[in-house]
């Protein structure tokens, strides 16, 4: 499977639409680390992320965010 | 931003979540209707980045197109657990590195001209649109989308590959590099 080839491929792939063959096939390919799949990958994942823009903004509750904050000031193990 | 996470700075993990909280909360909705299992969905998201800040940052990693996906990618987990096997079943995705992921530049690029690229999703033909969400928001796979669509896989993949080209070339257009991606 060369690089080019796959031009098409990469936001179905981050997409997570492909069957799990096609998908192990590309994710072989991309463990190559070649700097052309890794720099189409990086353009892919904006790409994928646009369509989450078609969605309405909905603020917290009020103390979801005190309950995070409180979450992380925990250290590791704490409950 | 995520340097500072990365150094343990409370105050901007606070900052952070009054600019990104009610958008990735309005994406988690869209998968996950019920508000407790999305805010306990957006916690761990917030959770994650505050653990794996460090290493985000060393990769120079942007903050949002990194919180968008895994935002969208813990809701399907959490949909999978409650419906089993009548959620979407497209396979998750174990990458090796992050050098994938978009760096900080990009993502700042994405986040200056988001009022301009959601007026380009608005111009995507309709069943372009319509297969594209059902897979992002449903995490179907390219099989389950044709039995959800009633139409032949390969119409579905034609449909998918067009939408996303259709929004690469647009988003090189808006971000001014087209000519560099040549």
């Amino acid at each position: 499977m060369g690089c080019q080839s796959l031009d098409d491929i990469y936001e179905l792939y981050l997409l997570g639409v492909l069957s799990a063959e096609e998908s192990a096939e590309v994710s072989a390919h991309v463990r190559r680390g070649c700097p052309y799949c890794l720099d189409r990958l990086r353009e892919s994942a904006q790409v994928v992320s646009l369509v989450a823009l078609n969605t309405l903004p909905a603020p917290p509750s009020a103390r979801h965010k005190a309950a995070l904050l409180e979450r992380v000031k925990r250290p590791k193990g704490a409950h | 931003m995520v340097a500072r996470i990365a150094g343990r700075d409370e105050k901007a993990l606070a900052e952070l979540y009054d600019l990104v909280a009610p958008r990735l909360l309005g994406l988690i909705q869209r998968i996950l209707p019920e508000r407790r299992e999305a805010e306990e969905v957006l916690e761990r998201v917030f959770v994650r980045l505050w653990k794996e800040a460090p290493e985000l940052d060393r990769h120079q990693v942007g903050a949002s197109v990194w919180m968008t996906l895994a935002a969208r990618s813990a809701a399907l987990e959490r949909l999978r657990a409650l419906r089993g096997a009548a959620a979407g079943s497209a396979p998750a995705l174990v990458l090796p590195s992050r050098a994938w992921l978009p760096r900080r530049h990009e993502a700042r690029g994405l986040d200056e001209r988001q009022a301009l690229l959601k007026k380009v999703l608005r111009q995507l033909p309709k069943e372009q649109l319509a297969a594209l969400e059902l897979a992002f928001f449903g995490g179907w796979s390219e099989a389950e989308l044709a039995a959800k669509l009633r139409q032949p896989a390969g119409k579905v993949r034609a449909e998918l590959r067009a939408g996303m080209r259709f929004l690469r070339h647009r988003l090189r257009a808006v971000l001014g590099t087209w000519a560099a991606s040549l």
